[in-house]
């Protein structure tokens, strides 16, 4: 037992380590070189020999206190023993060195794969802001190039300006914590995160932030301008100490950060900053190296989208213009049937005209010759007074289509609409709608033609009512606002859309399928000819008020038309 | 007595006019056309002359130009069914413009005018 003593023994592992773990193979089974056995419990026997051994076996208290019980022996044992310990050292740093190398070639491969996915995704869309999100959260996101943060400047339409466009990761540092994690945690897919595009993306602080910001292009000494005119990447590890970086880092509150230009051929799209506004962790070199085939496809997207944007306003105009074109079309078809129409009509009238010329002329011509108090001369003499009624009456119906000299009179407003009111109060009771008046008074006398302006009136009441077909209330108001009397037509009918509150004026345009189109184009005639105007007001379900307004001084600017 | 030649195309308006115009104490010759009109006017001068617009044949504007070729000095008073002919700028050639109405007293007032200024001017 003492010779066992004297000659150097293995130790016992479970000791040394401490280890009850009693289903490893080693345990408590003496004089094993446990480095040796495979499938043990210790850490990292599921590697190789060789990574095992120069990784954890050489490192283990074990291995160090056979080390230990060697020392001392024979020379030649101690000289094996140099030996040994240094190509063990030697063959642990190239270890060392081969992992790390294999690992950034990993990163370097899947980085490559990466933007190729990256690449393919932003070709596929067309959505201008969708693409810039795209862009950027490949560059926030942790399978992409995983910086904390990333913001878009785009160059302006007319090239003078950059302009900060979009923003992706936290608002703040408080913030960002709990985002960062959030983030990390969820460990999304890059293509899922890419596509988890949203509108209000476009509205986190950091977005309207960036947004406001604005560089004039001329400006040399700004780091964001540089990197775009002169084409290349800078890197800024310490804004403080670098003059130029120190707009860039006041807009994005950030002492380190990259950035990098986008251009499509020699045309400047705009530039991407990066930081790690978070981790803090320093951009290096090699991180921002994988970038370039990136930032090339980035710029192709986002000029694509910018383009087909372009390209859909140009097809949206074009519609447009075919729509109004067509609707003219309609009216200038309408108009021709109504001129015919005119004209059908013109003729009738000279057609009716001649034989009334005849027979009122006759029987006046018969009235004169009876004797004064016959009986037979009085009845010539109504059939004389009826057809110059009937003549009169023929005379106006063609001259409503002609453009008349106004008769322009003092009149009272308010009186007018009290009158006009008489005609038209039962028609609104039958279609249960309540009648409001508000007429300021007294009211200076205003310049008008009262019966056209009458028609004017019974013409905007009736387009109130008919916007009114389950009732409503129908108000009538005048005032006086500086030189001018206001004459109001509101109601609380369906209303008309903006975009038709330009056409209503327009001859023959009508929303109406009984309409002529001409009703507001005559009342603004009419109106016009006063030196008066017509505004409309309007809210889609809630009504619209037309306004009359006729100037207090009589203007005769309409004397020579 | 002031000689006036009516031209109209319809029969009974030109009896109309004859009676009414003749109870003016005007002498009243008919036409019934142009061409017709032009004849009698070649024939013998009027002292006015009533011209409708529409009609077969050369209508009122043309006789109204034949007319201003030759003797430019016979008034005319156009009288038309239709009121839209005032637009026509040839219709600036005659004297007056009445529409035709079946109380003639316009057309009745327009004619005495004219010939009285007529009359007036050749005094002078």
């Amino acid at each position: 037992m003492s010779e066992q003593h004297t000659k150097p023994t293995l130790p016992f592992c479970w000791e040394v380590k401490e280890c009850d773990r009693d289903e490893c193979p080693l345990y408590k089974n003496p004089g094993i070189a446990c480095w040796l056995v495979d499938n043990t419990l210790c850490d990292g026997q599921t590697t190789s020999f060789e990574d095992r051994f120069l990784m954890v076996c050489s490192r283990c208290p074990v291995f160090l206190e056979v080390r230990k019980r060697a020392k001392g022996r024979r020379l030649s044992d101690k000289a094996m023993l140099a030996t040994f310990d240094r190509m063990v050292n030697n063959l642990y740093s190239y270890h060392i060195s081969l992992r790390d190398t294999n690992k950034m070639l990993e990163q370097k491969v899947g980085t490559l794969r990466s933007v190729q996915e990256l690449s393919q995704a932003l070709l596929g869309s067309y959505k201008p802001e969708e693409v810039l999100y795209m862009v950027l959260t490949a560059l926030t996101a942790g399978e992409g190039f995983a910086f904390n943060r990333a913001f878009l400047f785009l160059v302006d339409s007319k090239g003078e300006y950059l302009e900060g466009k979009l923003a992706v990761g936290p608002d703040d540092y408080e913030a960002a914590s709990r985002i960062w994690s959030d983030l990390s945690a969820e460990k999304m897919p890059l293509k899922e995160l890419m596509s988890n595009w949203d509108e209000k993306k476009l509205e986190t602080g950091i977005n309207k932030m960036i947004r406001s910001f604005r560089f004039a292009l001329i400006d040399q000494e700004n780091v964001l301008n540089q990197s775009l005119l002169e084409n290349r990447i800078i890197n800024v590890p310490d804004a403080s100490s670098d003059k130029r970086a120190w707009k860039a880092a006041e807009v994005l509150k950030s002492n380190a950060f990259a950035v990098f230009p986008l251009m499509k051929g020699q045309r400047r799209i705009g530039v991407i900053a990066v930081d790690n506004f978070v981790t803090r962790n320093p951009i290096l070199d090699e991180e921002i190296e994988p970038l370039v085939p990136f930032t090339s496809f980035a710029a192709i997207a986002v000029d694509n989208a910018a383009l087909h944007e372009e390209l859909n306003r140009q097809i949206a105009d074009l519609r447009k213009a075919h729509k109004r074109l067509r609707s003219q079309r309609k009216a200038i078809k309408r108009s021709q049937q109504l001129a015919e129409m005119g004209r059908l009509s013109a003729d009738l009238a000279h057609e009716i005209r001649n034989p009334m010329t005849l027979i009122g002329g006759f029987a006046r011509n018969i009235a004169k010759a009876l004797p004064e108090d016959s009986e037979l001369r009085g009845k010539a003499q109504i059939i004389a007074d009826e057809v110059l009624r009937l003549e009169t009456l023929l005379s106006q119906a063609l001259t409503m289509t002609k453009e008349e000299k106004p008769n322009l009179e003092l009149e009272d407003v308010n009186f007018l609409v009290m009158e006009t009111l008489k005609l038209i109060e039962s028609e609104c009771e039958q279609k249960s709608i309540e009648l409001l008046l508000d007429l300021s008074q007294p009211l200076p006398q205003v310049w008008m033609d009262r019966d056209r302006m009458k028609e004017v009136l019974i013409n905007l009441i009736q387009n109130a009512m008919e916007a009114m077909p389950e009732g409503g209330i129908l108000t009538l108001s005048t005032r006086q606002q500086d030189e001018r009397i206001l004459l109001s037509v509101a109601d609380t009918g369906v209303g008309i859309p903006k975009s038709d509150e330009e056409m209503i004026f327009n001859p023959f345009y009508t929303t109406r399928a009984s309409g002529t189109g001409l009703g507001l184009p005559l009342a603004n005639r009419i109106i016009d000819a006063m030196s008066g105007s017509i505004t409309v007001e309007s809210e889609m379900g809630r009504g619209s008020t037309f306004t009359v307004s006729l100037p207090l001084k009589r203007r005769d600017n309409h004397e020579s038309s | 007595m002031d000689r006036v030649l009516v031209i109209d195309d319809d029969a009974s308006l030109r009896m109309l006019y004859k009676d009414e115009l003749s109870s003016e104490g005007w002498e009243v010759e008919l036409a019934s056309s142009g061409e017709e009109a032009l004849e009698i006017m070649s024939q013998r001068r009027p002292d006015i002359v009533v011209l409708d617009i529409r009609m077969d044949g050369i209508d009122g504007l043309e006789t109204l130009q034949c007319m201003m070729t030759g003797d430019k000095s016979i008034p005319v008073v156009l009288n038309t069914a239709y009121s839209s002919y005032q637009d026509d700028f040839r219709t600036w050639a005659a004297d007056a413009y009445v529409v035709k109405s079946s109380d003639l007293t316009e057309l009745k007032t327009t004619i005495r005018k004219i010939l009285q200024s007529v009359q007036a001017k050749d005094a002078n």
